[in-house]
């Protein structure tokens, strides 16, 4: 994932990490507002977003898939965010178990689902279905064996399942 | 790995090695259920996740460049404390260490208190009592009670304050000794008298000396030569001068209008009838104030209707007294005089009076 050992200057991190923002903020903002559903939200995360990663690319080296690093920041504030929401409000009292093809599923209950996931298996999926990336790209993002992505891949949608479909509870 | 160990670790939540993800790897690609279900479990997922629609928002543009600005240092990032939230939090803390130090400082007010009861005993006896007797206002006077006090009167007196108080007489309101005198104040409304007919508008003008139409055969004067008679306008003055008189043909002596001649009426033209010398009654010198040429005076010829008057004289000013004449009666009204009534005339109308 690391291309550059050694990290730039301020000046040029800056310059490089603006030029990335140009470039992808209209995307990461989508891909915010998708996670999250409210655009005022979505705004505040991304500055918040582009405000991490300027202070993570003062200590370490400039990534190989901007992209796909800023989404997995992104991804994980969303998560962060998701969670202190999900303190705050009341979940609905489910009476039945419903089939997963009969479940009227909402933007919501997805939400649901992504938090009551760890934390790690929350961002595997939203890189995977929310960002598109392959077990390749993202093993390539985490600095991990794809074989041991996939597998953990496979796990969180198995957990994921079950949790919308009410067969288990964390 | 058979497909049990495989679901097996599916349900694990444990870290997995990378020695049994290479095992996982290789049982999936020799087992085709393992696969289906894999992929059952993708698509389920899929499913899901593309419930959260994709957007077509766009981010502010003033987030956009205060993003930007904060990448290039421009301006610094902001902080939790800076943020909304943060500052109810303040708020709502400085008004709690305000609150509490609003407690502790009437807590350490000094409370002055008496050291002993007779410091509180000394001011009480020395004060005044707390129901006093006033002082009898002029419409107050003691009384001895009597059946006629009044109720409300009596209680007014307090006896239950003190027993010594019951043997004090009443204080009931009396009447004054000496009635005031209530001096009627009469507002004299001055009686405005509203005309009821519309103000006369004092006009000044010069009395007029009317003449009574005697019933006479005289010729029916024109209606324009009597309606042109205005009755306020002055009386001009008689000329003493003699004017213009068509010279007499044959006789030299005493000029004397002919009778078809035109009757020397101040300011009253000529009627028809004058003019075309029809037989007429002898003329009547009347003065009836128009505003037409100067009666003429001829002088030396009195007519033998005519008796010697005094030389007109403009209408309202001092000059002689008008005599009362047989034929011609000149009055000089006043304002407040009145005309006697006149005996209507005969199809002629009436010559406006001085009278309004």
């Amino acid at each position: 994932m690391v291309v550059d050992s050694v990290p730039l200057a301020e000046a040029a991190v800056r310059e490089r990490l603006a030029a990335w923002f140009d470039q992808y903020n209209l995307a990461i903002f989508r891909y915010l507002v998708r996670l999250i559903g409210d655009e005022e939200q979505a705004a505040d995360l991304l500055q918040e977003t582009f405000t991490k990663a300027l202070v993570a690319l003062r200590t370490q080296a400039l990534p190989n898939n901007p992209y796909a690093w800023l989404c997995r920041i992104a991804g994980n504030l969303v998560i962060d965010m998701l969670r202190r929401k999900r303190r705050w409000s009341w979940l609905p009292f489910q009476t039945s178990t419903p089939s997963h093809e009969h479940a009227i599923a909402t933007a919501q209950d997805v939400r649901d689902c992504l938090v009551r996931l760890n934390q790690r298996e929350a961002e595997l999926l939203v890189m995977a279905h929310c960002v598109g990336l392959s077990p390749s790209e993202i093993a390539e993002l985490l600095s991990e064996n794809v074989s041991t992505v996939r597998v953990r891949l496979h796990r969180a949608r198995h957990r994921f399942r079950d949790l919308y479909t009410g067969e288990s509870e964390l | 790995m058979n497909c049990a160990e495989i679901k097996t670790i599916l349900a694990q939540a444990a870290d997995v090695a990378p020695a049994d993800a290479a095992t996982f790897e290789q049982h999936l690609a020799t087992c085709q259920q393992c696969n289906a279900l894999l992929a059952e479990l993708e698509a389920q997922t899929e499913q899901s996740f593309a419930l959260l629609v994709q957007s077509d928002a766009r981010p502010p543009i003033a987030t956009v460049a205060a993003i930007h600005a904060q990448i290039l240092g421009q301006t610094q990032p902001t902080r939790f404390w800076q943020r909304r939230s943060a500052r109810l939090l303040q708020l709502a803390a400085m008004a709690l260490l305000l609150a509490w130090f609003g407690i502790e400082a009437l807590n350490r007010m000094p409370i002055k208190q008496p050291a002993t009861i007779a410091q509180l005993q000394t001011p009480l006896a020395s004060a005044s009592p707390a129901v006093a007797v006033v002082q009898a206002t002029p419409t107050l006077s003691v009384v001895q009670p009597s059946a006629t006090t009044l109720p409300i009167a009596s209680t007014t007196s307090q006896p239950a304050l003190t027993p010594t108080q019951s043997n004090q007489p009443t204080m009931v309101a009396k009447p004054l000794p000496s009635s005031i005198p209530v001096v009627p104040t009469s507002v004299q409304v001055q009686p405005t008298s509203v005309p009821t007919n519309p103000p006369t508008i004092p006009v000044a003008s010069p009395p007029l000396a009317t003449t009574i139409p005697v019933p006479t055969n005289e010729p029916v004067p024109s209606p324009q030569a009597t309606n042109a008679l205005p009755s306020a306008t002055p009386m001009p003055e008689v000329s003493t001068e003699p004017t213009d008189v068509p010279a007499p043909t044959k006789e030299t002596g005493p000029t004397r209008v002919p009778p078809s001649s035109p009757v020397p009426t101040t300011g009253s033209q000529p009627t028809a009838s004058a003019t075309q010398g029809l037989p007429t009654m002898p003329p009547i010198a009347t003065t009836v104030p128009t505003q037409g040429p100067p009666e003429t005076v001829i002088p030396g010829s009195p007519t033998p209707t005519e008796p010697s008057l005094p030389p007109l004289t403009a209408i309202g000013t001092l000059g002689p007294p008008a005599t009362a004449t047989p034929t011609a009666t000149s009055v000089a009204p006043t304002p407040t005089d009145t005309l006697p009534p006149t005996p209507p005339p005969t199809s002629t109308p009436s010559l406006p009076t001085a009278t309004p």
